[in-house]
C-alpha cells in the first residue's frame, strides 16, 4: 500500500475517536470489516479494539474509547488523549476519524475541536444525519468552516463508508505541506498560562512545536488537579499547573471551554441552529420507564427476568458443559492406564478446564442483556433510577445490574462493572459483589441447614426455609454496609458529579451486541481462565498428595481377606468401605489434610475441626466444592451431593476424640455466617485481578474478607456459648 | 461544563425525578441527568 510505503516501514495508524453513542463502534466495525484485534490497554482494563482497513493491510485502525472531551476525567478519557496525541507508549497517529453525531453538532464538535488544535491530521464523519430530517447539517459546509474533510455516513447500513474509506487513504497520501495552525485565537492571559506551563512539559511529548506546544499545554492546564488519576505526570509539571490554576481572580478552565464553544458557534452558527431533536418518541418512552412508580416496577420486573435467566435458563447449558467434561474425563480414564499421569490429566487438567468453561452460560446470558439494556439506551436510564438508593451505599447507580447479577455468580457480575465509567466507581463494586449469595453458596447451605437444623415450624413458617432466606438478606445487608463503609475509607476519591447523557433509545444492532458478548467471553476465558485452571491444578494436587497412605499395606491385606471371606454383594459393600476408608486415610494424610490441621488453632474458636478446615480449604476451589470435599472427610465415596442423606447422617453424628459432637445447630450457624462472608473463591479472584490490572485488590479483598468472616464466625460462636448453647 | 453547559446557553427543564433527586435537562439537543445538588450551580433566567 503506498501510502504505508511512503511512510518508511511502521504501519500506518488511524485513530478513530468520537463521543459515547454515536455509532463509532459501527463505523469501526464497517471500515475494518471482520479482522480485529482485542486486547486490553496495559495497566487498565479498557478494551483495545484494533483492526486493519479493509483491503489496507498496511493502515491500522484504533477504536479509541468513546469520550466527550480530552481532558482526563476517567481512564477511558486519559486512553483518549494518550493514543490520540501519542503520549506514553503510543506512536502518535497519523490520522484521526472524529465520529460526530449530526443531532448534536457542537457538544460533538467539541472533541473534534481539540483534536483539531493538536494539528494531528483529520476527517470528521457525520452520523445520524438521517434524525435531522430537514436539520441535518450541511456537510460540505461543515467541512469548509472547520478546514478538514467532512463525510456524511451511516452506522447502521454502512452507507458512505466507502467515501469515508477513499477520504481516509487520500488524507494520508497527501502528506499535508505544513501542520495547521492553533483553530482559535488565545487571550493574551491564556498565551502567559501556555508560555509558563510549556517548558515543563515531559520531552517525550514532542511538544516543542506549535500548535501541539499550547494544545498540550492547555490540556495539562484543564486536566490537571489534585484529584486526578493520571499517572506518569512529572511533578514539576504538576506544580507549574498548579501556580497556574491557583490565582482566584480567574478561572482558566472556564475561559478555555467558553473560547473554544464561542469558536464552534462561530463556525456552526450559519450551519444548523436547531438545538432541539425531534425526540417524541423518547420522550414518550421515558414518561413511562421513569415513571417513579411505573418505571421502578418495570425495571424490577425486568430484573427478575435476567436474574430467572441467570439462575435457571443457563441451568441446562450449564449441564451440557459438565456432562460433556465428564464423558470426556471417562473418556480418558477408559483409554489411559492407572496411575498419576491419567488422575492429573481427568481430576486435574480435564476438570480444571471444564471449570472455567462452566461460567461460559451465564457470562454470555449477562452480556446479551447488558448489550441490550447499553446497545438500546436503558442503561443510562438504570443508573438514573437507582443513583438515589444505590448512594445511600457510596454506590454508583450504575452497580446495581452487576450487585445483581451476583446472586447467579460474582464472575460475570465483575466482568459486568465495566459499565461503570470511574475507576473508583469499578473498584468499589468489585469489592462488595463476592459477598452477595451467589449459587455456589446454595449446595453448601442446603446441606448444612439440612443436617443440622430441625425440619420445623417457626410462627408456622419452615424454619429451613427462613434460614435460607435470612442467609440471602444477611448477604445483602452485609454488602451494603461494607460498601458503605469501603466507600467512607479507602474509596473517598474525589466527588465527580454524576452526570449522565440520557441517550435517545434505539433499536439495539444485534450484531454489535454479539461482537461485545464473544469478546468479552473471550477474555475472560483467556485470563482469567488460566488462573483458574493453575489453581484447580494446585488444588488437586494438594488433596492427592502424598499418594500413598502410609499404611497402604493394612488395606491390601484387608482387601484380601474380604475377598477371600465373602462374596456377592457382600464383597462389593466390603470393599467399597475399605475403597472409602483408605482414600479418607489418604486425604488425612494429603497436603491439604496437613494443611487443615495446620490451621486448626485458628478456626477452633469459631467451632471448627481441621476437617472443617479440609473442606473450607476445597471450597477455595469453588465452593461447591465444600460439599465433595466433606464427602471425601467422611470417607464416603467422592460422588455424594448435597442432598445425600448418609452425608447428612455423618455429619450430624461425627463425634470428636472427646466423644463431644461436631456438629451443633450453633457450629452450623458459625459455618454459615463463615460461608457466606469469607472470599473463598480463586475464580473471584482471578476475575478481580484480571479487572484491577493488579495483585494488589484480590489480595485485599481476599485479607478483608477473610477478616470479616473470620471475626463475624467468632462472634457467632463464642457469643453462643456465652448464652449457653453448645 | 465541557459538556456544553455554559453561560448563555438555553436549557430546558425535562423532568424531576420524585424518588430520588435528580432532574433531566435539555442542553444543544442533548438530555443530561444531574443530581439538585449539582443542578443549584446552574443559574437559570427564564426566557
Amino acid at each position: 500500500m503506498s501510502s504505508a510505503g511512503e511512510k518508511g516501514g511502521g504501519a500506518v495508524l488511524v485513530a478513530i475517536a468520537g463521543n459515547p453513542n454515536v455509532g463509532k463502534t459501527s463505523v469501526f466495525n464497517h471500515l475494518t470489516g471482520s479482522r480485529q484485534k482485542v486486547t486490553n490497554y496495559p495497566g487498565v482494563t479498557v478494551e483495545r479494539f484494533e483492526g486493519s482497513l479493509e483491503g489496507e493491510d498496511g493502515v491500522s485502525v484504533l477504536d479509541v474509547p468513546g469520550t466527550y472531551s480530552l481532558s482526563a476525567r476517567s481512564p477511558e478519557e486519559e486512553i483518549a488523549i494518550r493514543t490520540i496525541a501519542g503520549l506514553g507508549d503510543d506512536p502518535c497517529p497519523d490520522l484521526v476519524v472524529v465520529v460526530v453525531d449530526a443531532t448534536q453538532l457542537s457538544r460533538n464538535l467539541y472533541l473534534a475541536l481539540q483534536v483539531r488544535e493538536l494539528g494531528v491530521p483529520l476527517v470528521l464523519a457525520i452520523t445520524m444525519g438521517d434524525l435531522c430530517g430537514d436539520a441535518a447539517p450541511d456537510v460540505a459546509a461543515l467541512s469548509k468552516a472547520f478546514g478538514v474533510p467532512a463525510l456524511a455516513v451511516s452506522g447502521l447500513d454502512g452507507e458512505g463508508i466507502e467515501a469515508l474509506h477513499r477520504a481516509i487513504l487520500q488524507a494520508l497520501d497527501s502528506a499535508p505541506s505544513e501542520v495547521p495552525p492553533f483553530p482559535w485565537e488565545l487571550s493574551a492571559e491564556i498565551v502567559a498560562d501556555v508560555d509558563a506551563v510549556f517548558p515543563h512539559l515531559p520531552p517525550h511529548w514532542n511538544a516543542d512545536k506549535e500548535p501541539r506546544r499550547s494544545a498540550l499545554a492547555l490540556w495539562s492546564l484543564l486536566s490537571l488537579d489534585d484529584e486526578d488519576e493520571l499517572e506518569g505526570i512529572p511533578t514539576e509539571l504538576r506544580a507549574a499547573t498548579a501556580e497556574r490554576t491557583a490565582a482566584p481572580e480567574r478561572d482558566i478552565e472556564r475561559e478555555v471551554i467558553l473560547s473554544r464553544y464561542a469558536h464552534i458557534d462561530r463556525m456552526t452558527g450559519s450551519l444548523s441552529n436547531k438545538t432541539s431533536s425531534d425526540r417524541g418518541s423518547t420522550e414518550r418512552a421515558d414518561s413511562i420507564l421513569l415513571h417513579p412508580v411505573v418505571g421502578f416496577a418495570l425495571f424490577l420486573g425486568m430484573m427478575t427476568v435476567v436474574f430467572q435467566a441467570l439462575f435457571t435458563w443457563s441451568g441446562p447449558a450449564i449441564d451440557l458443559v459438565e456432562r460433556a467434561f465428564g464423558s470426556l474425563a471417562v473418556a480418558v480414564e477408559g483409554t489411559l492406564p492407572a496411575g498419576i499421569a491419567r488422575d492429573f490429566l481427568t481430576e486435574g487438567v480435564i476438570a480444571g478446564v471444564g471449570s472455567v468453561v462452566v461460567f461460559l452460560p451465564q457470562i454470555l446470558l449477562l452480556f446479551l442483556f447488558i448489550g441490550l439494556m447499553e446497545d438500546s439506551g436503558y442503561m443510562a436510564r438504570v443508573a438514573f433510577l437507582m443513583d438515589r438508593v444505590m448512594r445511600a451505599a457510596g454506590l454508583n447507580g450504575r452497580a446495581f445490574v452487576p450487585m445483581m447479577s451476583a446472586f447467579a455468580c460474582a464472575i460475570p457480575a465483575i466482568l459486568a462493572t465495566r459499565t461503570m465509567e470511574r475507576r473508583r466507581d469499578r473498584f468499589l463494586t468489585m469489592m462488595v459483589i463476592p459477598l452477595m449469595t451467589c449459587s455456589a453458596r446454595l449446595p453448601v447451605y442446603t446441606l448444612i441447614i439440612g443436617a443440622l437444623f430441625p425440619v420445623g415450624d417457626w410462627l408456622g413458617l419452615p424454619l429451613q426455609g427462613l434460614l435460607m432466606a435470612a442467609m440471602y438478606l444477611f448477604s445483602v445487608l452485609i454488602a451494603l454496609i461494607a460498601s458503605a463503609v469501603l466507600s467512607r475509607t479507602l474509596f473517598t476519591g474525589p466527588g465527580v458529579p454524576l452526570l449522565l447523557e440520557l441517550p435517545p433509545y434505539r433499536r439495539p444492532h444485534l450484531a454489535t451486541v454479539a461482537r461485545m458478548m464473544w469478546q468479552r467471553s473471550a477474555l475472560f476465558l483467556k485470563e482469567a481462565g488460566g488462573v483458574i485452571l493453575v489453581c484447580t491444578i494446585g488444588l488437586w494436587l494438594l488433596l492427592s498428595f502424598p499418594a500413598e497412605a502410609p499404611d497402604a499395606a493394612r488395606y491390601t491385606g484387608e482387601r484380601a481377606q474380604a475377598e477371600a471371606a465373602l462374596v456377592g454383594d457382600a464383597l462389593e459393600a466390603s470393599l467399597t468401605a475399605i475403597e472409602n476408608a483408605e482414600s479418607r486415610d489418604r486425604l488425612h494424610h494429603s497436603y491439604a489434610g496437613r494443611l487443615g490441621r495446620a490451621i486448626e488453632p485458628v478456626i477452633e474458636p469459631l467451632g471448627f475441626d481441621w476437617r472443617i478446615g479440609v473442606g473450607l480449604i476445597g471450597a477455595f476451589a469453588a465452593r461447591e466444592v465444600f460439599v465433595s470435599t466433606m464427602g471425601l472427610v467422611y470417607g464416603l465415596s467422592e460422588n455424594v451431593d448435597e442432598e445425600a442423606s448418609t452425608l447428612r447422617e455423618k455429619i450430624r453424628t461425627a463425634r470428636r476424640e472427646n466423644g463431644d459432637l461436631v456438629y451443633t445447630p450453633l457450629v452450623g450457624l458459625s459455618l454459615l455466617v463463615f460461608i457466606a462472608l469469607a472470599c473463598q473463591c480463586m475464580s473471584t479472584l482471578a476475575a478481580v485481578r484480571r479487572e484491577t490490572a493488579t495483585y494488589r485488590w484480590p489480595v485485599f479483598m481476599f485479607v478483608y474478607m477473610t477478616g470479616l468472616a473470620w471475626g463475624a464466625s467468632f462472634l457467632v460462636y463464642q457469643g453462643g456459648r456465652l448464652l449457653g448453647y453448645s | 461544563m465541557e459538556l456544553g453547559l455554559l453561560p448563555g446557553t438555553p436549557i430546558r427543564l425535562v423532568r424531576r425525578v420524585a424518588v430520588g433527586d435528580l432532574v433531566e435537562i435539555e442542553c444543544r439537543g442533548c438530555h443530561l441527568s444531574l443530581r439538585l445538588s449539582e443542578a443549584e450551580q446552574v443559574l437559570v433566567e427564564l426566557a
